[in-house]
């Protein structure tokens, strides 16, 4: 069975459910400030893979609760500071397991909308005021599965968006910075869900983006920079957003894709002989479901969720 | 005075926890330079302390970036300590950037970072052209030297500008059937009509209902439907100011309003005038004087188009394979009119050279086939006088695999397209060809049947030999 051309379901699933069995290993302590992220992208891994029953939903949603603190917002682990990240992280477990009305939706609704500046548009990761697009993202994708995008200056928070457009039709973290694949997707999918993606110059965009395909089909994030499996999410979905997917070779990427499996403990790496982890299994999974593979369920390239949850919401595009 | 030395200390002990916590970041930051909320926690400490240092903070990021060049983290900050240090001019930034491109040509950061300089250290524009004349000079030098480096061709084609598309209205179309009217309206880019009461329609004088379009996306083509038109000598279109807006920021409107003789209009007729309105109050189109569409309204004229254009060429015929000199010579052909034949020649060759790109290779060859095929637009508008000519439009076996809504507009007269034995994927385009009755789509790639919901006249949809999944919009 060679892990070039096959995709090791079981394997994935079985290494899916050992991840809360590594205690005895550094990076699983070293990761508890994220954790709730982990379980997100546990989550959606499992779904795409037909497997969410492999978590225990009630456990789960247990935990989940477990981070939610008093002003509204999430931590990334029980007791931890709220921060956006694991807010949409939170909620995006919730929407999943279709058990968004078992929390104080306000109060998430009232934390999120409070992170934004109403003066640039830009959204605060946090009280501690780090602004970046990513945190963009967050907020209007949290919102948006919530229902209430009313609840912030929509038409404020994508004119900053648009500020951080760069020479190369690209953007960055803030106003001025580097085109960066992972800003662009938190940009163009922020775009796509606020109904402004006439603001993207797609031929231009979608070109910089078919460049980051390199000679071994994989991706990488911005030029002369190494290619990593987590690309193949955050440049493919851009490109689906764009629909100029087929602006790549998706063999070549399948192909790559497929090699950083890890045959002995399943899981998905950076790159081939690289250790699998979480973060890079999810991204490579929900890879190769936007490049066709019907084994696996249709991902929602503006969410990296299910279709079938996203529709669930009423997010059909 | 006791209170002075209180808080005198008071000072002096926050400015000792904060360089006690910047040497804590140091350390973090030796092991992670790619942090982002350790970086922020350093932009928090100085921003915090009473007596922050930031110049020592640039000799930091100097050696951060002399050691990385490409760490955005470091470049990011960079700016931060810019911003706190005002005897830095965006002049010094600028000659930065000149430094780290003279240290290595594909310093992608630092073009990035210069593109951002340009415009705020040279603040005329005759000051910005002399700049950037200088600036092809120092791309030539890198291309030629590394011709495989990405970044100084990205930076070429953002020196060379994008031509500036004014928002017109290529036409307006009234159209009769036995059950109901449309007013369609055909714009040279996507526009969105801002609020549908800004339209009001008269047949002598008499209001007329009708229904907006009510789109939600951006879209060249507008359909306004008039459940009843009544018989009448004067139709009267009138357009409030900025009606319709454009993606790019330009608005469409005016005060008055088209005149058009109904006569006794029967059903299955059209009326069509491609040309501006012909009362004596014009619309107007306005565009907003942001500097947002001042930077994108740069372009250089066609001398410099020119000449860039012969240096690449000179370039190709000593590194006939150099991928980004190719591709970049097509992206200049698109500018000039008469070189389709060369653009098809070079995209063919690229599709061999760098086969994993080949499906953009394809799409960028189907720009230029159509353009090929159909007359350029000041024929089209002139044909138009003599709509026998010019309305079916055929492009067979060609290999087409996208058709470009720009260039497709100007084709919104066409009733009968033949694109048949063609590589198309999508069949979305129909939309913006108002007048269409037929299409021929045999013998393609479309997997969705899409696009029809707003073709009143459409009475065949050929779709043979594709590769159809799903359905959408079909009315009874």
């Amino acid at each position: 069975m060679s892990a070039e051309s096959t995709f090791l379901k079981e394997l994935h699933v079985k290494f899916i459910k050992q991840l809360d069995d590594n205690k005895d290993e550094l990076e699983y302590w070293t990761g508890e400030h994220l954790r709730l992220s982990g379980v997100y992208w546990a989550l959606t891994a499992l779904d795409l893979m037909h497997s969410l029953e492999a978590f225990q939903k009630e456990e789960v949603l247990e935990f989940v609760l477990s981070c939610l603190n008093d002003d509204g917002g999430f931590g990334g682990f029980t007791g931890y500071d709220s921060h956006l990240l694991y807010t949409l992280s939170g909620v995006q477990i919730l929407a999943t397991y279709n058990a968004l009305d078992r929390f104080d939706k306000e109060k998430i609704v009232e934390f999120v909308s409070c992170l934004q500046d109403r003066t640039s548009g830009a959204f605060r990761g946090d009280k501690w005021g780090e602004v970046d697009t990513r945190f963009s993202y967050c907020a209007l994708s949290c919102l948006s599965l919530l229902g209430r995008l009313d609840a912030v200056d929509v038409p404020l928070a994508v004119n900053f968006i648009d500020r951080c457009k760069n020479f190369d039709g690209g953007y960055g973290n803030v106003p001025g910075s580097e085109s960066h694949a992972g800003q662009i997707f938190c940009c163009v999918g922020a775009l796509s869900i606020t109904k402004s993606l006439h603001l993207v110059d797609a031929d231009q965009l979608g070109w910089w983006l078919a460049e980051r395909q390199l000679k071994n089909g994989g991706l990488n994030g911005r030029p002369e920079k190494l290619e990593d499996v987590c690309y193949s999410w955050w440049v493919l979905s851009s490109l689906a957003m764009l629909d100029r997917i087929h602006w790549i070779s998706k063999d070549h990427l399948r192909k790559f894709i497929l090699s950083a499996q890890d045959e002995e403990t399943g899981g998905i790496a950076d790159r081939a002989g690289d250790y699998p982890d979480v973060f890079h299994t999810v991204f490579g999974v929900a890879g190769l479901s936007l490049l066709g593979d019907e084994t696996l369920k249709k991902v929602d390239p503006r969410y990296c969720m299910p279709v079938y949850v996203t529709n669930r919401l009423g997010l059909g595009s | 005075m006791k209170d002075q030395r209180a808080m005198n200390s008071d000072e002096t002990a926050k400015q000792t926890r904060c360089k006690r916590e910047l040497r804590l970041v140091d350390q973090a930051l030796q092991i992670n330079p790619k942090s982002y909320w350790l970086w922020n926690h350093r932009r928090w400490t100085l921003e915090s302390s009473p007596t922050p240092d930031w110049a020592r903070e640039l000799k930091l990021v100097d050696m951060l970036l002399d050691k990385d060049a490409r760490n955005f983290h470091g470049w990011k900050y960079r700016r931060d300590v810019i911003a706190n240090l005002p005897q830095r001019t965006p002049k010094d930034e600028f000659g930065f950037t000149t430094t780290k491109i003279n240290q290595n040509f594909s310093n992608y950061s630092a073009w990035h970072y210069r593109s951002k300089l340009l415009t705020t250290t040279f603040t005329t524009a005759e000051e910005q052209q002399n700049a950037m004349q200088q600036d092809f000079e120092i791309v030539r030098n890198a291309v030629y030297t590394e011709p495989a480096d990405q970044s100084a061709w990205l930076y070429q084609r953002w020196l060379l500008g994008k031509k500036p598309l004014p928002l017109a209205i290529l036409g307006t179309c009234l159209l009769r059937e036995d059950d109901r009217s449309a007013l369609v309206f055909v714009f040279n880019q996507p526009t969105k009509i801002t609020n549908p009461a800004s339209i009001s329609l008269t047949v002598d004088t008499e209001p007329v209902n009708h229904s907006g379009s009510l789109q939600s996306h951006y879209t060249p083509v507008h359909a306004i439907w008039l459940p009843t038109l009544p018989k009448g000598d004067e139709f009267v279109i009138a357009i409030e100011k900025d009606a319709f807006v454009s993606g790019s920021g330009g608005a469409f409107g005016g005060r008055v309003g088209r005149k058009v003789q109904l006569g006794d209009v029967q059903p299955g007729t059209v009326t069509i005038d491609p040309s501006h309105p012909i009362d004596s109050d014009p619309m107007t189109i306005s565009t907003p004087e942001t500097e947002d569409v001042v930077a994108d309204a740069r372009y250089q004229p066609p001398a410099i188009w020119s000449r860039e254009s012969k240096s690449v060429e000179e370039l190709v015929e000593v590194e006939p394979d150099s991928k980004w000199a190719l591709l970049t010579l097509v992206y200049m052909m698109k500018e000039v009119t008469g070189r389709d034949e060369d653009a098809i020649r070079i995209l063919e060759k690229l599709e061999k050279l760098d086969g994993m790109r080949a499906g953009y290779y394809r799409d960028l060859k189907s720009e230029f086939v159509l353009n090929r095929a159909i007359n350029p637009p000041q024929q089209i508008l002139a044909s138009q006088t003599s709509p026998a000519e010019s309305h079916t439009f055929t492009l067979t076996s060609v290999s087409l695999t996208s058709l470009p809504t720009s260039t497709l507009s100007n084709l919104y007269t066409i009733r009968h397209l033949d694109l048949s034995h063609n590589a198309l994927r999508s069949m979305k385009f129909i939309e913006i060809l108002p007048l269409l009755e037929t299409i021929e789509l045999e013998g393609n790639q479309i997997e969705r049947v899409q696009g029809l919901g707003g073709l009143m006249r459409l009475r065949r949809v050929g779709v043979k030999g594709n590769r159809i999944r799903g359905v959408e919009g079909l009315r009874e």
